[in-house]
């Protein structure tokens, strides 16, 4: 009696192969890693020192007197280096007497090394540089050129840079 | 004599095969007949290196970065697709990331051809028709717009996929 019972069973269980699995459902994950922020610091002013009326004086990027900036982010990201309006003056500090200044071809310098400069560009526009090791230097020259009967004082300016990764 | 009857019942049962599914109510046969369904995850929807303020777009025909899954079944049957997605990639405290999927950010091929894929809204359910050997791949994109004061860290989130046979 029992042995006829148990195949019954059996037989039936086969019979319907299919109940299980009508629906099926995996996961897979969504992943990301956001990197350090951009930031510049200022390392070091322009100094043009002490300039003589009539005289125009040039200071190089690569010169120890040249402003300098610090980059750090991520990487060796792509960044834009953007000076905007370059000032066209300095102001005296006492008056308002102007010494005009200029930049050229050659004003601006960048390098992965403090103090060295590895390439030079034109501040006027913008520049695209990559980051090393997160790490990106600005240099900035330019010239200053006294009238002859440029008032004695000191005279003084902000350059401004502006630097965004590009994406790539 | 009662062995024998035994024997004898014992026979009847195994010959009439279709007489021991109409012992009880029969269940219905799933669709598509009596393949199970199955969902393989094969890779993860990965927006890379994500910076502040920078959205994120990985298309679904992203052959390195777009999710990957691939479904199973009787071939020739229609089944429901349906994703479940997450709002954003969740990071170091309580940081988030917003994840956006637009209306074509879903994929499905019935050739494993990522560039041949029949694009889809992945946030609506969907019924595709398996192909004749049973298989289809499921891809899926997305955006990711990282707020521009991002916390510096790793982000994940999971996307599930179901999938259910419909009638045929």
């Amino acid at each position: 009696m029992s042995k006829l019972t148990m195949t019954v069973v059996a037989a039936a269980i086969l019979a319907f192969p299919g109940l299980a699995s009508a629906q099926a459902s995996a996961s897979v994950q969504a992943l990301a890693t956001v990197l350090a922020p951009i930031s510049v610091s200022n390392l070091q002013d322009l100094q043009f020192g002490d300039v003589i009326p009539g005289v125009a004086t040039t200071i190089a990027p690569s010169a120890g007197d040249a402003g300098q900036y610090a980059v750090s982010g991520a990487g060796v990201l792509e960044v834009t280096l953007d000076f905007g309006t370059l000032p066209a003056t300095l102001d005296h500090t006492l008056s308002a007497s102007t010494l005009p200044l200029s930049f050229g071809a050659g004003s601006a310098g960048v390098g992965t090394t403090t103090g060295v400069v590895a390439t030079t560009f034109d501040p006027s526009s913008t520049y695209t540089a990559n980051l090393s090791g997160g790490d990106l230097f600005v240099f900035i020259g330019g010239t200053v050129a006294p009238d002859v009967s440029q008032e004695a004082g000191d005279y003084e300016g902000t350059i401004t840079m502006t630097v965004a990764y590009t994406g790539n | 004599m009662i062995r024998s009857a035994i024997r004898l019942v014992l026979l009847t049962m195994l010959v009439g095969g279709g007489s021991l599914e109409a012992q009880g109510p029969p269940g219905p046969r799933p669709p598509g007949g009596g393949r199970p369904l199955r969902v393989d995850a094969q890779q993860a929807l990965d927006f890379g290196e994500l910076l502040g303020g920078l959205p994120q777009v990985v298309p679904a025909n992203d052959p390195i970065n777009a999710g990957r899954m691939q479904v199973s079944g009787q071939g020739g049957s229609d089944v429901l697709v349906s994703f479940l997605l997450p709002t954003a990639l969740d990071g170091p405290g309580n940081a988030a990331v917003p994840l956006v999927f637009g209306p074509g950010a879903a994929g499905y091929s019935a050739t494993q051809d990522i560039d041949g894929q029949l694009a889809f809204d992945p946030s609506i359910s969907n019924v595709f028709t398996l192909p004749q050997n049973g298989r289809g791949t499921l891809y899926l994109g997305g955006t990711a717009i990282p707020p521009a004061q991002a916390v510096v860290g790793s982000y994940a989130a999971t996307i599930t996929l179901t999938i259910s046979y419909v009638g045929n």
